[in-house]
């Protein structure tokens, strides 16, 4: 399996304080990848700096291969980084199908000409992204509500829709940010699925950021557990759950374990 | 009847060419970004065509081109507004809230200081007796109205298309769009580019409507009245420009003990815009609809 | 270049650069607790030069509302621009009630406050205009009563002029940024307020009522405005009801190449800007007005942060 994300010695110091310091792991194609840790671990710094929000203080990424650390967010974006916030950031004023045909435009560079005089290929683009994004708005069960506002959906359709907006970026990794946030545990059991069913039918890997620590171990092959911006150990859930660090600074403190 | 046409008359093109202004700061609010600049890019153009209305080197090309010689400076107006925008845009797209609208107020008012020390822009006086394509004033309606119908036009298949939705994208959330691939700077500066373009024709359009043009044209107060059509209006919606300099400009020469207040008026209508209805007059309707 | 000629700029660019500095620092002020620019900062300068001119001079122009009006009393000049000064305050308290109080409580964005402000510096100064009229006051020779206009001391062959105004804005000045260090620094409503500037919510954790720190330091804000806005008036006379506001935006400049809501920026900014007005050379002297702008806007494309303010990274 080839390795797609590889992070190497990544360090990120606000005004001295390390959110994460000297992180490295490798994911591999194909992958559902774990990263669990208590608050402040430094989990969504990782995340920024994968996807170029917070400029690294030191240390590489490489994303299929190529250096992508000093890279732009819309670069690495449309390269096929997409994610998912942990405090939902829908384009809330705007529809539904509007949030999820915004990456695809992107990914297009549609051209301001081209869409105000509709030239050929712009309505060619249009049509084509009009039609994917209905696509993925019935995937994440939104079919219906595809005209209303962002806004106005109900707290566990933003979260569907956020992963539908990921989506629509045609990525090769998806990061999501505890999407499990909030839910009962029916709604995680069938998220945990989905995650499953849109990596397997989109060819993802996705990194999974998530508290909930049985949905991690049931959903992950490799989990990485960050602890003060450290990476305390790393490896298949069952090792990782065994490790006296990980029980000492995390599962000890949770009651989740 | 002539009397109430020369004065409603230009009531009616001044609304025209206001509504104007208005709209070119709609285009980057369309991406969430407060610019006081246009006000600097309607100058310049007013100071192109004036020029190329006025100077002596100039006299043949415009005995050849007749009224063609409004159409030109349109163009060249368009042109030099693009430029400067381009130039202007790509450094002070990079900030953000009140540094960007700080950032415009200062190239307005270090343009209106440069203005005044080049010899060819006539200095403090400015330029006098810019040739007129019309005697009566209404006439003007002829140039503003149907700028203001393209504009309105193009903005109605701008919101609707790939590219307005990357505009509006960056307004609801900068972060997220810029997550989502979208290349913030270059659409905030395209939206900018097209806004300070508008209002450099608007300037051309002006210069030989007002007959003389000079540096009280690109004033502070005449950035914040547009600004006041905006958010009256509606900062959401290309109808809330309209709206509010049909207002703004109409309400003082109806209600005549306002007339010397009109400032005044502005004002007002600044603080309470702000404060009790900051979606404005386009947003009522906005809410009722939905 | 002589020596006597560095000293006379150096001089004429302290003491306006000093005047500088105390009306920023009436933008700092505000900033530096609720992060937005106050632009009717610029108004109510205009305003308290207008009240200590009525006020030691006893009239009212000739073309405004109130032309022809003459007070029945005149107060001496240091009287003057103390109940100038206050009653800036005053209309410094008035504008945090009009214009920003109710967006603060609604937390709407800065932006929204930087407009509704606009509007205040709108009303107030197109209201001056409307009682005081548009054109140039200036205050008679005599304001400062028998002090002679200048004095000269020699420098080798040449002399340098110490004007007597240079010389009370330059002290007025100074002892106003002394007054406001003790107050921030050792007084307890000045520690309060640099813990509000720290952090809003545990401000009010700590029990310190926001609301009226919010108009005492509107009110403290209104007062170096209104005293900067006479000790110009003063020496260059008032030109017109839009007075204020040029020099508003121009001390915008001030802030921002100091460092938005920094105290120390705000006088260092004021010092440079007034310094290097003076030191610019005679025939580029049209350029005076831009001098300031153009520093502003270069400084924000270049270092928005400012000279000694930090960079703040965006939390996501």
């Amino acid at each position: 399996m080839t390795v797609v994300l590889a992070v190497d010695d990544l360090t990120k110091a606000f005004s001295g304080l390390m959110a994460v310091s000297d992180l490295s792991f490798e994911v591999r194609q194909g992958e559902i990848f774990g990263l669990i840790g208590p608050n402040g671990a430094g989990k969504t710094t990782l995340f920024n700096m994968l996807t170029g929000l917070t400029r690294p203080t030191a240390g590489t990424v490489q994303f299929l291969g190529q250096n992508i650390t000093q890279q732009s967010p819309a670069a690495i974006a449309r390269m096929g980084m997409a994610r998912t916030f942990q405090n939902i950031r829908l384009f809330n004023c705007m529809s539904v199908l509007d949030n999820v045909l915004v990456p695809m435009h992107a990914r297009d560079d549609v051209s301001l000409w081209g869409g105000v005089f509709g030239t050929a290929r712009s309505r060619r683009q249009e049509r084509e992204a009009q039609a994917r994004a209905r696509e993925l708005v019935a995937l994440v069960g939104l079919a219906d509500r595809a005209e209303a506002s962002a806004g106005s959906l109900p707290y566990g359709a933003r979260r569907r829709l956020e992963i539908a907006r990921a989506l629509a970026l045609s990525p090769k990794v998806l990061l999501l940010d505890e999407p499990a946030a909030g839910m009962n545990q029916t709604e995680k059991k069938d998220l945990s699925g989905f995650i499953r069913e849109i990596r397997d039918r989109f060819d993802l890997t996705v990194l999974l950021i998530e508290h909930n620590v049985p949905m991690v171990m049931g959903l992950c092959r490799s989990v990485a557990v960050l602890n003060f911006g450290q990476l305390i150990a790393k490896g298949a859930p069952e090792e990782v759950q065994a490790d006296p660090a990980v029980i000492e600074a995390y599962l000890g403190v949770s009651d989740n374990a | 009847m002539e009397d109430f046409i020369a004065r409603y008359g230009f009531l009616f093109v001044t609304i025209l060419q206001q509504a104007l202004l208005g709209l070119s700061l709609y285009f980057p609010l369309m991406t969430g970004q407060l610019s006081l600049a246009s006000i600097g890019f309607y100058a310049l153009g007013g100071y192109v065509a004036a020029i190329m209305g006025t100077h002596p080197e100039l006299a043949p090309l415009r005995e050849t081109l007749g009224f063609f010689l409004y159409p030109l400076e349109w163009l060249v107006a368009l042109a030099a507004s693009t430029l400067l925008g381009v130039a202007l845009g790509y450094p002070a797209l990079r900030l953000r809230g009140i540094y960007l609208a700080l950032a415009t107020i200062a190239f307005v008012l270090t343009l209106g200081v440069v203005v005044l020390s080049l010899p060819i822009a006539g200095g403090a006086v400015g330029i006098f007796a810019i040739p007129q394509p019309f005697e009566d004033r209404l006439a003007y309606a002829w140039f503003f109205g149907p700028l203001l119908a393209l504009t309105v036009f193009f903005l109605w298949r701008l919101e609707r298309s790939g590219t307005g939705r990357l505009f509006f994208s960056i307004r609801e959330d900068e972060l997220a769009a810029a997550a989502m691939g979208v290349n913030v700077t270059a659409r905030k500066v395209q939206a900018f580019v097209i806004g300070c373009a508008l209002a450099g024709v608007v300037g051309a359009m002006s210069a030989p409507l007002l007959n003389t043009w000079n540096a009280r044209q690109g004033t502070f107060d005449a950035a914040v009245a547009c600004l006041a059509y905006v958010l009256i209006g509606g900062a959401r919606s290309k109808w809330g420009a309209l709206l509010g300099a049909a207002l703004l400009v109409s309400l003082p020469e109806l209600l005549r003990p306002l007339k010397d207040s009109r400032m005044i008026l502005n004002g007002l209508v600044l603080v309470l815009a702000c404060v009790y209805m900051p979606q404005g007059i386009a947003g009522l309707f906005a809410r009722r609809r939905s | 270049m002589s020596l006597a000629w560095f000293l006379q700029n150096l001089l004429n660019g302290l003491s306006i650069g000093s005047v500088y500095a105390v009306f920023a620092l009436g933008y700092t002020l505000v900033f530096s607790i609720l992060g937005i620019i106050n632009f009717a900062h610029g108004a109510v300068f205009t305003l308290g030069a207008y009240l200590t001119y009525v006020l030691a001079v006893g009239e009212f122009g000739l073309n405004g509302m109130l032309a022809g009006v003459t007070l029945p009393f005149k107060l001496p000049f240091a009287l003057a621009l103390l109940v100038g000064a206050a009653l800036s305050g005053l209309a410094g308290v008035a504008v945090e009630r009009m214009a920003f109080r109710p967006l603060r409580k609604r937390g709407a964005d800065a932006l929204l406050a930087l407009v509704s402000s606009l509007g205040v510096a709108l009303i107030l100064v197109n209201f001056i205009q409307y009682l005081f009229g548009a054109e140039i006051y200036s205050f008679p020779p005599d304001i400062l009563g028998d002090l002679p206009p200048a004095m000269l001391f020699q420098v080798g062959e040449e002399f340098v002029a110490v004007r007597t105004i240079q010389a009370v804005l330059f002290g007025v000045s100074l002892l106003m940024l002394l007054l406001l260090v003790w107050f921030i620094q050792f007084t307890k409503r000045g520690k309060a307020l640099r813990a509000m500037a720290e952090n809003p919510e545990t401000a009010s954790l700590l029990g310190i009522n926001v609301d009226t720190f919010v108009l005492g330091t509107f009110f403290i804000s209104g007062v170096l405005g209104g005293l900067s806005g006479t000790l110009i008036g003063v020496s260059f006379g008032l030109a017109g009801p839009y007075f204020g506001v040029s020099y508003g935006l121009k001390t915008l400049a001030v802030i921002v190449l100091g460092g938005l809501g920094s105290i120390p920026g705000a006088v260092l900014g004021g010092l440079v800007i007034g310094l290097a007005e003076a030191f610019l050379p005679p025939d580029l002297s049209s350029f005076k007005e831009a001098v300031a702008y153009a520093l502003l806007f270069i400084v924000l494309l270049v270092r928005p942060q400012g000279l000694l303010g930090h960079n703040a990274e965006e939390k996501v």
